[in-house]
């Protein structure tokens, strides 16, 4: 069994823009991190970028954690942008249809751009 | 310096009351001289000609046994007259001198303790022979001692309300005894803590093992703190014996190991309750203070106030403890009596000595008279109510966690019976691991990471059309929770099962049983329907993609079940040969993690598709499982040629 590093989120805004960092793996321990995270974020907040560059694992209840944001973030009809997932965790967010849901970037500026 | 032999304590302690009884005996047998404290005359003030045998201290007043040593430095002097004997003897001095003291012998220094002057050193008072010192004999006349001492508010504390003027003179060999005498005294005396100590160290060590055991058990935690503390403070009351220990550095260490200090945070945790902020601030503020505030302040001022502050540490112990008495806990009515006959006896210690710190100080004696330390005398053995309450506190919450323990060890073992029957009711869902089902060869593996897992693989063969309907899948989460959700879906699966149906609709099903149901969760699914011409019909909710004779096949992307009640799927189709093999593995596959935290990931996942289930396992478990691991490959046989 590997050791899990503890889920840190760091918020920063920017006008309607909330840009969330997240850091170590993001598991079922992480629901504060995630989910707690995005709750307190002002209401105002309406284009959310998710930044996974320092993530370096999901597992399953975590990418449940990242499914529920999403789904919360959708019926508040805010958008949502990803970057800086690994190779193997954006093929495995593609499987898993989130893509419907937010788009994957390789870079900030990238999915910053996709908000139009 | 007085010379004192090193005594081995333990040794001592077993035999201190035969042994003391025997020097008793031969003390009793020879000559001893001993001043009555009536016969020294006390002054406050120096004057190194008041170490002379011919000073005239007449008008010096008595020493009185009631009256507190003087603060600073001070004299005692004492004129005694050795009698006749019929065999000439070589007279030695036995002494227990106070915490910072000089002894003269008509004008000569012949013994020290401690230090005195500016920067004084207080030392834990212990007998000690001078032998043969070099007093000049008068003959049928006096010899003179004097008593140079200083004392600290704090000093006066251990040597007690009575000045230590302690002096005997008898024949070396008699006051050795002497010194035996009390020195098994002194241990007989520090046998009572020795005796909690070992106690808490055994039950200490116990309830230590349970914790190693149980992690997240704070009570055992804590529990094995204070049998640490009731460890320590008896190693305080024993050092003095074997080794010169500074008063202040005995006084800071006794009050501060007090292991009454941490009753709240062990009876907050014993009935599985936070701490609140509060009580964690002042226990951490007292123990804090009573550790350190001596070494800080060396006054006994400090005294009454730490004294009387750390009361609160066992009333709110039984404020929680009655609590739970009246919710009916059953530990608490275990606990009730012998915690309320420590909290009074640790109480009424705390009141007494706070009271004596405040007489020392130069408070009123008017509560002191009230409030008596609890103390009886066995012999050589002083027995506190201290000590009877420690240990009924270490014995019956040593009891209280021995049975938790027991109770936690029956209740493991009727889950881990549960588990194993919830273990073998999942074998019994997962379809057998090699099968042939009309043209199709199945062989699968399930490896779950814990008893029980989360991936599900089901074959639902219609006999009607010659169809294959397969579901596999993975339950986000591990465990007994993701297993109750596969019972969900296998159930699901039966009424499917009789619909009949396109894998779309399968999924459709199932997304409709689990909405509202995943509590957050999710559930990969990927279902095929492979029908008999060849034709396989695949649609995919976010379980990774099947791989066709070792090629990943690219499936629609779909949301996972349980996510969206209105999700919605699309179907493909691929036309299988004859030899053609199906292989789906789940994420305990690809995420399986090395000692590096790489994951095995997609690109040796690739690698390995060509290979056999049980390698493929084999080769996951090896990289690092942490999830559970399901493998099917289904192969559609090749069809037999008649040639004429």
């Amino acid at each position: 069994m590997n050791p899990q590093t503890q889920t840190r989120a760091k918020v920063e805004h920017n006008g309607p823009l909330a840009i969330l960092r997240f850091e170590g793996d993001v598991t079922s321990a992480s629901k504060d991190a995630v989910l707690g995270t995005y709750q307190k974020l002002p209401p105002e907040t309406k284009e959310i970028l998710l930044d996974f560059s320092k993530v370096q694992y999901l597992n399953s209840s975590g990418i449940a954690l990242v499914i529920q944001l999403l789904m919360e973030a959708n019926k508040s009809g805010q958008k949502v942008q990803t970057f800086g997932l690994t190779p193997h965790f954006q093929k495995v967010f593609t499987l898993l249809g989130l893509t419907k849901y937010t788009s994957l970037h390789p870079t900030e500026s990238a999915a910053k751009a996709a908000f139009g | 310096m007085l010379s004192t032999p090193v005594w081995f304590i333990p040794a001592l302690l077993l035999l201190s009351t035969p042994a003391a009884g025997q020097a008793g005996a031969a003390a009793r047998n020879e000559i001893l001289v001993r001043p009555h404290i009536q016969d020294w005359r006390c002054r406050t003030g120096d004057d190194p000609r008041w170490a002379q045998s011919d000073f005239d201290d007449h008008d010096w007043a008595p020493c009185s046994s009631s009256s507190l040593a003087p603060l600073g430095i001070s004299w005692a002097r004492v004129h005694v007259r050795l009698p006749e004997t019929p065999v000439p003897v070589n007279w030695s001095v036995g002494t227990l001198m106070p915490p910072a003291s000089v002894l003269y012998a008509n004008g000569k220094e012949i013994a020290s303790w401690g230090r005195l002057g500016a920067k004084p050193q207080y030392v834990i008072p212990r007998y000690g022979v001078v032998s043969s010192p070099a007093f000049q004999h008068p003959g049928s006349g006096d010899v003179v001692f004097a008593i140079r001492m200083q004392h600290s508010a704090l000093s006066r504390v251990v040597t007690g309300f009575v000045p230590d003027l302690d002096l005997e003179l008898g024949s070396e060999s008699l006051l050795q005894q002497r010194q035996e005498f009390h020195t098994l005294t002194q241990s007989a005396d520090s046998m009572r803590h020795v005796v909690d100590a070992l106690l808490a160290l055994l039950l200490g060590a116990y309830v230590l093992r349970l914790w190693s055991a149980e992690r997240s058990r704070w009570e055992y935690f804590w529990f094995v703190v204070v049998a640490l503390f009731f460890n320590l403070r008896a190693a305080v009351h024993v050092i003095p014996i074997i080794v010169p220990m500074h008063v202040n550095l005995s006084s800071a260490l006794e009050t501060g190991f007090a292991p009454e200090v941490l009753l709240p945070p062990f009876f907050w945790t014993l009935f599985h309750r936070r701490v609140p902020k509060t009580v964690a601030i002042y226990t951490a503020s007292i123990f804090t203070v009573r550790l350190l505030g001596l070494l800080w302040v060396p006054d006994v001022y400090v005294l009454p106030w730490i004294w009387l502050a750390t009361i609160p540490c066992m009333v709110l112990p039984l404020v929680v403890i009655f609590q739970e008495l009246r919710r009916g806990n059953r530990e608490a009515r275990v606990l009730a009596l012998p915690m309320l006959f420590y909290g009074v006896i640790i109480i009424w210690v705390n009141l007494s000595v706070a009271a004596d710190a405040a007489v020392i100080s130069g408070g009123s004696a008017i509560l002191r008279s009230f409030i008596r330390y609890p103390q009886w005398e066995l012999g050589p053995v002083s027995l506190g109510g201290i000590e009877i309450g420690q240990t009924i506190f270490l014995i019956t919450t040593a009891v209280v966690l021995a049975d938790r323990a027991r109770r936690t060890n029956v209740e493991q073992a009727r889950l881990a019976g549960e588990f194993a029957a919830a273990q073998q009711l999942q074998k019994l869902l997962v379809p057998p691991p090699s099968m042939i089902v009309g043209q199709y060869q199945i062989e699968s593996a399930y490896i779950p990471s814990e008893q029980v897992g989360g991936d599900f693989f089901q074959l639902i063969p219609n006999e009607d059309d010659g169809s294959l309907l397969m579901i596999v899948g993975d339950v986000s989460g591990k465990g007994l929770k993701a297993a109750m959700m596969v019972s969900l879906i296998v159930g699901a699966m039966q009424r499917i099962r009789r619909e009949g149906g396109r894998p779309v609709s399968v999924l459709s099903s199932l997304n409709e049983v689990l909405s509202g149901r995943t509590e957050g969760g999710f559930v990969t699914c990927c279902c095929a329907r492979f029908d008999a011409d060849g034709t396989l019909t695949i649609a995919n909710a976010g379980h990774l993609a099947p791989y066709r004779n070792g090629t990943e096949i690219a499936t629609p992307p779909g949301l996972p079940l349980g996510v969206d009640a209105d999700a919605q799927w699309t179907e493909m189709f691929v036309e299988l040969e004859p030899g053609d093999r199906l292989l789906w593995i789940s994420d305990g596959v690809i995420e399986a993690r090395n000692g590096k935290r790489d994951l095995l990931g997609f690109e040796r996942a690739q690698e390995l598709a060509g290979r056999s289930t049980t390698e493929i396992v084999r080769a996951a478990q090896q990289f690092g499982q942490e999830d559970d691991i399901t493998v099917v490959s289904i192969t559609r046989q090749p069809v037999a040629v008649y040639v004429a």
